[in-house]
């Protein structure tokens, strides 16, 4: 038997308006803000529509979407059960209604303007973005009708859409994603297909200066509904032969599926060109630093704010030992001659952190070591200690990585460092995390004294994390200053930690694999989007609070962070007895 | 030779309150002990002295002839004393075998380097604590066996908590074993098999047992001697009759001039 929940007439048009409310705040929002003007310069498929007037249509259609997703929610109380279809009306009909909610207050948004100049306040309220918003139409009657008509059409068809064949709703969806990545990463595409050795009229059919061509976009669409028809039958017919071997050959194609994986790692920056590659390298640098972070705040607990003074300590003193400046004294040591003493001064700059804040926890020790984290961009920049590390000059002339007598130069050789580097993190991590090692952590994490009871040396184990968490981070720092040939203090801000700290938590806290997918959200997205440069902290501010609220564990969760977020029986009893509360003088800092 | 724990002139204040004051207790190699008294008298206090989560003021712990004031928690652990809490506290993100290999901790050293290259005393020592573990866990028959060893802890009914807390407290291989109500919160049929499983942990393990306990049932069925508590002072010692029906006891529970029975309940 299914339990229906009869939703009344009105409170179904309420929840519409509910979420109409939630398109309402995100489309004035993006207006206010200023993206969607910038991104109007940008275009998604070339001389037919621009990225900003893309984002408000994909506004107005998402609103519908929303709206009858809610209405199914409120209509199926348990998740777990056969989904109730919403009835076609009331599908178009709440989509609607919250799109005309959006229209209306794009709007309302164009009659205010034509009384009060917004621009003198919020600066984003041009001529332009009237423009783009009426859609061409201005201040006159049809600009404010426009929009409303097309947000209302948008929405209910998208409305109508979601009660669709399976089949239908899903090619739509991922034709719109997989068009919007595309045209989002065309320069990409477009510089790895434009070299020598490939025929050019490839680039130019596909792809523009400026966005996606017709043929581009029609080719992705064409490819995502022969992806739909064909690819459930090539998956299934696969996985038939996989099942049909024995169990060794079961082995071997995941090996060949391995192998595969590490081709196409080996061979990226051949494939991708040039400009990618730098990308790609910017890239490992976060993962190297994630796995270091993820040692420290994933497995230990130890919420670290300032993680960039270890990559600072590793910059700088790979740059002091290899420079050839020489009013800094420099020792002009080779890159691997000096890479040992960089670990070594790096992990002991861990300890030198790790050592005031042993009786810290939480919040206290969040606040303490975000303060060392600019204590590090403060002495690289002191004039105190510029005659040894440059202040804010920073330091020139960090010789190339040299390999025997090839000398590492360009992004596509230096690559191969960085995934060298990144693997042996990864490894390291790996191999930890089941481990003595790992359960001492993973037990101080949870419960720091009963740790300690339970024979856990939690000094010598704090002392150890913030240790291996600084010199896997030394490894991100050398590479860093031999990567740039000179370091500045200004590359060393709290940005970097904050950047390092938000890829675990969208990664997924604990998962190696997580790291990552972080990295390759919150660092290769942005340095291929040109465009969000100034909305980068934006984006992760909505990118880290839309994760919490839609998958708190991660992109690629870890398998306890998973259980822990989605168990609702999870019922340990947290509460300390009188006792414990008395501790708290032997423990200033408290639970 | 010395008992295997020993305690003198213990004193603890906290700020003007004396929690602890002159208290004095030994144990012999076997014994079941229970630690009795109202609440508020001072009962965990002792507890937390013993496993160095709070510093005494004054006085001597002393176990197997090692002094063990001043030392920290992992230290006194080390040194063979274990404990459960009074609110049960697990570590509920490790799966069941993993709460108890942590037990194993202070038991066996492999390091950072031996974890990367897994090295052959590396492997030959995770086997050893794993099979430990199986073993302290197989002790609660099939409750947390089976697929339950990878279960997340939080995931335990209650007295299975209680249980797992047990085991991980044996897993330290530690002489002597504290226990912090360990029926506290359970039903009746759960308080009968924790009283009967006291006795096998010093039976078949060879536990020493110092327990705080309310429940007079409990106390009753498995301690060999008891000892009242209260305002942080020993008030009465012995068998559970003798302390039963001691006058200061009975006045502790229930207050002066009374004749009930003297269960504190």
């Amino acid at each position: 038997m299914i339990h229906v929940r009869d939703l009344s007439r009105t409170s179904k048009v309420q929840l519409a308006l509910k979420m109409g409310l939630f398109g309402v705040i995100l489309m004035q929002y993006l207006i206010f803000v200023g993206i969607i003007e910038t991104f109007e310069n940008r275009d998604l498929i070339r001389d037919v529509i621009s990225i900003g007037t893309w984002m408000t249509l994909l506004i107005f259609a998402g609103t519908g979407y929303l709206a009858v997703w809610a209405l199914e929610r409120a209509s199926n109380p348990s998740h777990e059960e056969v989904k109730i279809p919403i009835r076609r009306s009331w599908a178009v009909g709440s989509g609607a209604i919250a799109g005309v909610l959006v229209g209306a207050s794009i709007a309302l948004l164009v009659i205010v303007n034509s009384f009060i100049e917004l621009r003198n306040v919020f600066v984003s309220i041009s001529p332009e973005l009237i423009e783009i918003v009426t859609f061409g139409r201005g201040e006159t009657l049809a600009g404010l009708l426009i929009p409303i008509a097309l947000a209302t059409i948008l929405a209910a068809l998208t409305g109508s859409l979601y009660v669709a064949r399976e089949d239908v709703r899903r090619t739509v969806v991922l034709s719109v994603v997989w068009v919007t990545l595309a045209a989002l990463i065309s320069d990409l595409i477009r510089v790895s297909l434009s070299r020598p050795g490939f025929p050019v009229f490839l680039s130019r059919t596909f792809t523009s200066s400026n966005g996606l061509t017709v043929l581009g976009t029609v080719t992705v669409v064409v490819l995502v509904i022969a992806w739909g028809i064909f690819g459930p039958r090539i998956q299934s017919r696969r996985a038939e032969r996989i099942a049909a071997r024995s169990e060794k050959g079961q082995r071997n194609a995941k090996y060949r599926q391995w192998g595969l994986v590490i081709l196409l790692l080996l061979t990226l920056p051949a494939i991708v060109g040039v400009f990618p590659s730098e990308v790609l390298n910017n890239i490992g640098l976060y993962i190297i630093m994630g796995f270091g972070l993820n040692i420290v705040v994933g497995m230990a607990g130890l919420l670290d704010l300032g993680y960039v003074a270890f990559f600072a300590v590793g910059a700088y003193s790979m740059a002091v030992l290899t420079t050839a400046q020489p009013d800094i004294g420099g020792l002009g040591l080779s890159f691997w001659a000096a890479l040992p003493f960089v670990i070594i001064i790096t992990g002991f700059a861990g300890l030198l952190v790790g050592v005031p804040v042993l009786r810290m926890r939480g919040d206290y020790l969040a606040i303490v070591t975000l303060g060392f984290g600019e204590i590090a961009r403060f002495l690289a920049l002191s004039d105190w200690l510029s005659p040894f590390i440059g202040g804010a000059q920073g330091i020139i002339h960090i010789p190339n990585i040299s390999v025997g007598p090839v000398v590492l130069r360009g992004p596509q050789v230096l690559y191969y460092l960085f995934v060298l580097a990144g693997a042996v993190a990864l490894f390291i991590s790996w191999r930890i995390q089941d481990s003595r090692t790992g359960r001492a952590w993973m037990a101080m994490r949870e419960d720091e004294h009963v740790a300690d009871s339970m024979g856990v040396n939690t000094v010598y184990y704090k002392l150890l994390a913030f240790g291996m968490g600084a010199m896997i981070a030394s490894l991100s720092g050398a590479l860093f200053a031999a990567k740039l040939g000179s370091i500045y203090p200004h590359s060393f801000s709290v940005l970097v930690s904050i950047t390092a700290l938000s890829l675990l938590i969208v990664g997924g806290i604990g998962s190696l694999p997580g790291v990552i997918a972080g990295a390759i959200v919150l660092v290769g997205l942005p340095e291929l989007l040109r465009e969000f440069g100034e909305y980068r902290l934006l984006i992760y501010g909505a990118l880290l609070v839309t994760m919490m609220i839609l998958r708190p564990e991660g992109i690629i969760p870890s398998v306890e962070r998973a259980r822990e977020l989605r168990d609702d029986d999870r019922a340990q009893d947290q509460v300390f007895s009188l006792d414990d509360q008395a501790a708290a003088p032997s423990n200033p800092s408290g639970d | 030779m010395p008992p295997i724990f020993e305690c003198e002139a213990l004193v603890k204040n906290f700020g003007g309150l004396t929690a602890v004051n002159n208290f004095n207790l030994r144990i012999e190699q076997g014994e079941i002990v229970s630690l009795i008294g109202p609440n508020g008298a001072g009962k965990t206090t002792i507890f937390n002295l013993v496993t160095g989560f709070y510093p005494a003021d004054s006085g001597s712990i002393r176990s197997n002839g090692h002094e063990l004031v001043g030392l920290s928690p992992y230290q006194i652990t080390q040194h063979g004393v274990a404990r459960t809490f009074q609110n049960v506290r697990l570590f509920p993100n490790m799966t069941v075998l993993e709460n108890v290999m942590v037990g194993q901790h202070s038991r066996s050293k492999s390091g950072v380097i031996g974890a990367i290259f897994r090295l052959p005393s590396f492997k030959a020592e995770e086997e050893a604590v794993r099979e430990k573990a199986k073993k302290q866990l197989a002790f609660f028959g099939t409750r947390l066996s089976g697929y339950r060893l990878d279960e997340p802890a939080y995931r335990l009914s209650y007295a299975n908590r209680r249980r797992l807390e047990i085991a991980r407290a044996m897993a330290t291989e530690a002489s002597l074993l504290l226990m912090d109500e360990p029926s506290a919160g359970m039903n009746p049929k759960e308080t009968e098999e924790i009283t009967e499983l006291i006795g096998q942990l010093r039976d078949e393990r060879g536990f020493t047992i110092l327990f705080i306990e309310h429940d007079m049932r409990v106390v009753k069925g498995v301690s060999d001697r008891v000892v009242a508590m209260d305002f942080g002072t020993k008030i009465a010692e012995g068998l559970y009759e003798t302390v039963a029906q001691d006058e200061s006891v009975v006045e502790a529970y229930l207050g002066r001039k009374s004749e009930d029975d003297t269960d504190g309940r």
